[in-house]
């Protein structure tokens, strides 16, 4: 508890001293060659023809397959003088002197992620944003990811963001050059978490229904103040000693937060399971592929990590309550 | 999948017993004590033991790891080996055989491979060639008694023994309340402010890990966090903290886990069935200020805190790390190069003697993606100076290649010769096939740079044939033969100077008409195919498409014409090429784009093989084609086609039953296609190019009295447009690009194939072909 006391006071749980109500932050461009963030939603993007980042960073890079290599025009001048062999590569893409880091894999086909973030400060908080939907674009709410304030779990762009207890208005610049920030003015609730696991919530985003609004959580305990409406949770990660499972929103239900009220939500724990299996003759068949994990809220977990822990399964005698079999998946598994 | 045969012969229920994170794993305890000896590898503790089953034994390296909560994990290949787990989903036990003690275990967990893989592979030398199989971790030492005595480069096991909790009143001169979460020991530690926080024990790398985001909270980044007080000892004063994502949890607060460099000056015993902690000091080291200088500097995330780190630090433990921060954040800013060489020359000076070769590649990789060839060959140069002790000797082999293409691009043709030639010389087909390919490519540029041009085409010859650099080379040997003059650049010439160095196949019989036969019936063979089928298997490709080509070159040779008529179709999969259209994709569709060979519209073959296999598919598809022969067609087809003013013009009339539902398909096709690929074929023949009916299926059969008659006309330029089209299209739709390698039609290569077809079957009743003549050389078929 003492813990916990130190900490929100380390936090700055009072609102800075003299952070006006609006204001303009520039945003500088910061390559990230090994993307440490814990991201919402990213999934690879195909490189395709290319990065048409013509709205939004303001120009196209073409690309194209040259045997297993790929060729990239990465400084948008209409040459492909860029080009990446094996099976992964860094380019940085370059226009008007601003910088655009895409992470490449070869595998299956050459696709890319996110290599790059935009950052600023807003007081004293750090503002992070990476185009998630790679796009080019960093200013697309619901699809683009942000990082408030330090450590690694992002979510996705926000309307609204909290800086020190209050809520501000937020707008980018689509190139990602610049933010602008004002006093939020509607209904505002709280929203209490808490997270029932062993393990450390690394990350725990939660989107309002209309997409407007997201916030993230890395704590088992956290308190957030949120414009007032329906909200849901949309992914997070819990990990312990380097196992690691995500969370998604599997069966969850939305949950409202009213205007000056607080709406409490316990995630987690109890687990349950539910699998299918095949009776071929006087055998059963499990599948690994086909047991599905839910949480208290009804949300799911999968992708296990690492693999090879396999769930113990039982079978009883229903009669008697005898156990019949027991087994467990391989450890390849 | 798992299989259970439950004892009783039916089922009553089935009940899913399951936790978060890790299973129990059952361990046997055995009495003795092991004293394992150990090293301190690349950061992590390692040590050697034999790992047994009921059937097998190997003997491995296996990383120590108490802070991870696993019990033992393997690489799937040592547990495939050691034949533990069964088909039927029962898993064996498999016994560790520790010097002085064996611990058995029911079942192995899955570990991280790749990092085995890339640990065994860069400590080798060091385990004497015995790899590193996976982990011992927390599950299996919380079972024992654990003293890490790394000053004598041991770690000892003994069973653990309930003495209700019982203080020990030795051997360690100090000891602490221990506790155990999450299979990890931890230990309390006071800190500054006074609040007590626990630590763990951790023998998975050299650093002492502490919670980056405590760190954030005190406002002390660079895991400057104060006094942490264990047993009378200040450990901010013994290990600099190193702050990282951290994922350990403890209810009283996890705040850090120490790891190898704390363990090098304490002998720690590990009671934690009596819930204790022993500590001795046995090493007075100095603290480690540089390191924890380096996590103040990597905090800021800016140039100058590092530079100046690694000016006062160059020879520190991290310099290695922080020499690659560098680099990559002064690469990434656009800094000079003047600024970034001191960071080069750092990293080469912290690479290890027997990797600065092979570090190096990665690096010169790196510097050419980003665009600063000129910092890439001063990495190269350094690599290739400390080449001469690389454990990987082909490494410096590859920096030449690298080298020798920079220096091309920047003119130097003198000093790409020079890099090029040195790894001409060195590279082998086991190791840089693609590399070899490279360079021969890249020498045919300077040859023809130096006017030396039969040297030139001599090497592009030997590019094209190569899986990775064939389609460079051909606009290149396309180019050069211009200038040299003499046969026009065409598929034959190609063929003729790739003769004798690709492989082919020439049916060792003709086919002879005679008895059932002799008919009119013509076979139309299909085949569905793309350039880049194969496989990569280590530094080489193993091709598929060509076993393909060999087959339909032998059917080619076997069968005349007039009695089989052939086509290719070449589909997306497992790439886009610039061969593929609107007739061939539709084609693909109707196999499902698997490669085939189709004889009359019925599948006869794979389309795709290794070259060993070729002569039994042939055979086989043949076969298939000779018995299609033996039934004669109730149609007979007369097609003539010729090309004027770049319009192929023709006629086709078919003479027939009037059997409904049937389409006929004029196909333009093109003899030979220069597409070099993975699959290892340079030149395909018969290349289905354009359809000469409106509709890509044909037009539908409409005999009046027994007899239709289709005339044909198609531009050339408009063929090679809706071509271009087609692809353009396909990328737009998110398809991969495909490289526009012939997309111009030979006007002299040019054959019509047409086909009477059901198309719901896709079952072929009459085919012919013809070649189209250009204006002035009439002739029918």
């Amino acid at each position: 508890m003492q813990w916990l006391v130190v900490c929100a006071m380390a936090c700055g749980a009072t609102a800075q001293e003299g952070l006006p109500q609006s204001g303009e932050v520039t945003l500088k461009a910061k390559i990230r060659r090994n993307q440490k963030l814990l991201l919402p939603s990213e999934a690879a993007t195909p490189v395709a023809t290319g990065f048409h980042f013509q709205d939004g960073f303001g120009a196209d890079f073409r690309a194209n397959i040259d045997g297993t290599a790929l060729l990239i025009d990465a400084d948008g001048d209409g040459t492909l003088e860029t080009r990446v062999e094996g099976e992964t590569g860094f380019v940085v893409l370059t226009n008007n002197g601003r910088r655009y880091g895409v992470s490449l894999s070869a595998k299956p086909s050459w696709s890319f992620k996110a290599g790059s973030e935009v950052a600023g400060k807003i007081g004293s908080t750090k503002i992070r944003l990476i185009d998630q939907n790679h796009n080019g674009s960093f200013n697309d709410i619901g699809e683009d990811a942000m990082v408030v304030g330090n450590g690694r779990a992002a979510s996705f762009l926000s309307e609204v963001i909290s800086i020190d207890g209050e809520l501000r208005n937020l707008k980018v610049a689509a190139d990602g050059s610049k933010l602008s920030y004002s006093l939020f003015t509607g209904d505002v609730g709280k929203l209490s978490l808490h997270a029932v696991t062993d393990g450390k919530v690394m990350a725990a985003v939660l989107n309002s229904k209309d997409g407007r609004y997201s916030v993230h959580l890395s704590k088992q305990d956290a308190e957030v103040l949120v414009p007032a409406g329906d909200y849901l949770l949309h992914s997070g990660v819990l990990s312990l000693a380097g196992s690691r499972v995500t969370m998604q929103k599997g069966r969850s239900k939305a949950i409202t937060v009213a205007a000056k009220a607080e709406q409490k939500l316990s995630w987690g724990g109890p687990a349950k399971a539910e699998f299918a299996y095949q009776e071929k003759g006087d055998e059963l068949v499990f599948d690994p592929n086909r047991i599905w994990f839910y949480g208290a809220t009804n949300e799911e977990y999968r992708d296990w990590n690492p693999v090879g822990k396999s769930p113990l399964i039982v079978i009883t005698d229903k009669a008697t309550g005898k156990i019949v079999a027991e087994a467990r998946f391989p450890g390849s598994c | 999948m798992l299989r259970i045969q439950p004892t009783v012969g039916f089922l009553a229920t089935a009940m899913l017993v399951l936790a978060f994170g890790v299973q129990a794993q059952r361990v046997q305890l055995h009495q003795g004590e092991a004293r394992i000896p150990v090293r301190v590898l690349g950061g992590r503790l390692v040590a050697r033991c034999q790992l047994s089953s009921p059937t097998s034994s190997a003997p491995v390296n296996l990383w120590l790891a108490y802070d991870k909560p696993c019990g033992l994990e393997l690489h799937n290949k040592v547990a495939a080996g050691l034949a533990v787990e069964q088909p039927d989903g029962t898993m064996l036990p498999i016994t560790i055989e520790l010097p002085g003690l064996d611990i058995e275990v029911d079942m192995r967990e899955h570990g991280d491979e790749q990092a085995m893989e890339d640990f065994t592979k860069r400590y080798a030398p060091q385990m004497e060639e015995i790899s590193v199989a996976g982990t011992i971790g927390g599950k299996i030492l919380s079972q024992y008694e654990v003293t890490y005595d790394l000053a004598r480069g041991q770690v000892r096991l003994k069973p653990a023994v309930d003495r209700e909790g019982a203080r020990p009143d030795g051997p360690e001169k100090h000891y602490v309340p221990g506790s155990v979460a999450g299979d990890i020991a931890w230990m309390p530690a006071k800190l500054a402010n006074g609040q007590v926080r626990m630590l763990g024990i951790g023998s998975s790398r050299y650093d002492a890990v502490v919670d980056e985001d405590f760190c954030f909270e005190v406002d002390q980044p660079g895991g400057q966090i104060g006094s942490v007080v264990v047993a009378g000892f200040d450990l901010s004063k013994v290990v600099a903290w190193r702050p990282e994502s951290y994922d350990h949890v403890h209810r009283d607060g996890a705040l850090a886990t120490l790891g190898l460099g704390f363990l090098q000056s304490f002998r720690v015993h590990i009671d934690t069935k009596n819930g204790w902690i022993g500590l001795t000091r046995v090493k007075q080291l100095p603290f480690p200020a540089e390191e924890a200088a380096f996590f103040v500097a990597r905090a800021e995330e800016e140039v100058d805190p590092l530079l100046e780190w690694i000016k006062q630090h160059g020879e520190s433990r991290l310099a290695g790390e922080a020499a690659s921060m560098l680099l990559q954040m002064q690469v990434d800013e656009g800094a000079d190069a003047k600024d970034i060489e001191p960071a080069l020359r750092w990293m080469h000076e912290t690479r290890p003697a027997d990797m600065k070769a092979t570090e190096a590649l990665l690096t010169v990789d790196m510097l050419v993606q980003s665009r600063r060839p000129d910092l890439a060959v001063m990495a190269g140069r350094l690599g290739i100076d400390g080449g001469r002790k690389d454990r990987y000797p082909e490494a410096t082999h590859r920096l030449h290649v690298r080298l020798g293409e920079l220096l091309l691009e920047m003119k130097d043709q003198r000093g790409a010769w020079e890099h090029l030639m040195s790894a001409a010389f060195g590279l082998t087909d086991a190791f840089g096939s693609a590399d070899r390919a490279k360079v021969n490519l890249l020498l045919g540029r300077v040859y023809e740079l130096q006017g030396k041009h039969r040297r030139a085409m001599s090497r592009y010859v030997q590019a094209v044939i190569s899986p990775e650099f064939g389609p460079q080379a051909v606009p290149l040997m396309e180019n050069l033969q211009s200038k040299m003059g003499g046969a026009p650049f065409s598929y034959e010439l190609v063929d003729r100077l790739i003769s004798g160095k690709v492989r082919s196949m020439t049916a060792p019989t003709r086919f002879v008409a005679s008895g059932k036969n002799d008919n009119n019936r013509c076979v139309l063979i299909e085949h569905i195919t793309n350039p880049h089928l194969g496989q990569k298997q280590g530094e080489r490709w193993r091709a598929f498409t060509e076993g393909g080509a060999m087959v339909f070159e032998a059917l080619q040779s076997h069968f005349p014409v007039d009695r089989v008529t052939m086509l290719s179709y070449h589909v997306d999969a497992p790439q886009p090429v610039a061969l593929m259209n609107e007739v061939s994709m539709a084609m693909a569709d109707s196999v499902g784009k698997k490669p085939v060979f189709l004889v009359n519209g019925r599948e006869a073959g794979p389309g795709a093989c290794r070259y060993p296999d070729a002569d039994s598919v042939y055979q086989d598809v043949r076969d298939v084609t000779l018995q299609g022969l033996r039934r004669k067609s109730p149609f007979t087809m007369t097609i003539s086609a010729r090309l004027e003013q770049g319009v192929v013009r023709g006629t086709l009339q078919i003479k027939g039953p009037t059997r409904l539902g049937r389409n006929v398909e004029l196909t333009l096709a093109e003899k030979g296609a220069i597409y070099p690929g993975l699959g290892a074929t340079v030149v395909h023949r018969m290349v289905a190019r354009a359809a000469l009916t409106e509709r890509v299926r044909g037009i539908k059969w409409q005999p009046t009295n027994g007899v239709m008659e289709v005339p044909f006309e198609r531009a050339l330029n408009d063929i090679e447009a809706a071509n271009l089209a087609f692809l353009d299209a396909y990328e737009q739709r998110g398809g991969s690009p495909a490289s526009r390698l012939s997309t111009r039609l030979a006007k002299d290569q040019l054959v019509v194939v047409a086909a009477l077809r059901e198309p719901g079957t896709r079952i072929v009743e009459q085919s012919v072909q013809c070649d189209v003549l250009l204006a002035g050389h009439e002739g029918q078929r």
